[in-house]
């Protein structure tokens, strides 16, 4: 006799079969597939847009930093705060020549992010005054096996009009 | 007389600059060593991430840079370091078990198709037969 239908026993058997394998599958896998890090340049409110448009000689800007990690591992990544023009942009491949201003350190868990508010100074230079600048941040990652910091092809940039500071600082 | 003072003055003053440099020095190589070793266990498998929570703790201490913040860092530091020797000498245990966990599921996993295949018909049949025990067959007309 019987009493189960071949076809819907066939059908039992492929649905658990598949479920079988996905399963297997998930506990085989990386987490990790694709290990990435990220930077973001948020605004003073730490809020994505109404960045400053002009920026005076001299002043500290606030800004705000967010940064991801997916690398599958805690990661000590360092944010270089630079000051250039459009010609000295990084690249995914070469960070900017322009000398570091100022740095900031972060340690993040795998899959951790920080948001982190901070005061970037924009340097009294005449030169620039009525120039278009670029607030360039790139993410470097500290390469444990190499003892030492690596551009990771990750950065964001703002560009500003730099205006004169409104209150002359050279005045002795 | 003055003059000798003064220069007595300014070698402590650099002995006590040199002092604080060296100490500043010590916690960064004790800092990144701490972190090398937290990323390799990391990558075995074993959850570090509470102490990474501390260690960017440090790190914040570490950028402020002052000499009370320097001390501070250097005495958490310690007590990671200890944390961490208890964490390296269970990790192997730690290791075996995650791996013993995740090798037996997928044992388990593998074997519910065999069990589907060998036992559904046979449940489903003894099933069928209880629900239907107190059935009566009656031959003749039905209304």
């Amino acid at each position: 006799m019987d009493v189960l239908d071949e076809e819907v026993f066939a059908v039992i058997m492929a649905i658990v079969v598949v479920a079988s394998v996905v399963g297997i599958a998930q506990l085989i896998r990386s987490e990790v597939v694709e290990p990435f890090t990220a930077i973001g340049l948020l605004n003073s409110e730490c809020r994505i847009g109404d960045y400053p448009k002009e920026v005076f000689e001299g002043e500290e800007l606030r800004l705000c930093l967010y940064l991801y990690n997916h690398l599958g591992r805690p990661q000590l990544m360092m944010v270089k705060y630079k000051l250039g023009d459009k010609n000295v942009v990084p690249t995914n491949m070469t960070p900017s020549p322009e000398a570091p201003l100022k740095t900031f350190k972060f340690l993040l868990n795998h899959g951790a992010n920080t948001t982190l508010p901070v005061r970037v100074p924009i340097p009294l230079n005449t030169e620039l005054v009525g120039k278009e600048v670029a607030l360039i941040f790139e993410l470097w990652v500290y390469d444990k096996d190499l003892g030492e910091w690596v551009y990771s092809g990750r950065w964001v940039h703002l560009y500003v009009k730099m205006r004169e500071a409104p209150i002359p600082w050279t005045k002795s | 007389m003055v003059i000798i003072r003064l220069h007595a003055l300014l070698v402590i003053l650099f002995l006590m600059v040199l002092v604080v440099h060296a100490s500043v020095e010590d916690v960064e190589k004790e800092f990144l060593s701490i972190y090398k070793e937290l990323v390799e266990l990391s990558t075995l498998g074993i959850d570090v991430s509470d102490l990474i929570k501390e260690l960017s703790v440090i790190l914040e201490l570490m950028d402020d840079g002052s000499n009370e913040s320097i001390t501070k860092a250097e005495s958490l530091l310690k007590d990671i370091r200890t944390r961490l020797e208890i964490l390296k000498s269970k990790a192997s245990y730690e290791i075996l078990y995650v791996n013993l966990i995740k090798y037996s599921s997928i044992t388990l996993l593998a074997l519910i198709p065999v069990a589907t295949y060998l036992l559904l018909p046979r449940v489903y049949l003894k099933v069928w037969f209880k629900v239907r025990k107190r059935w009566v067959i009656r031959y003749g007309r039905t209304r």
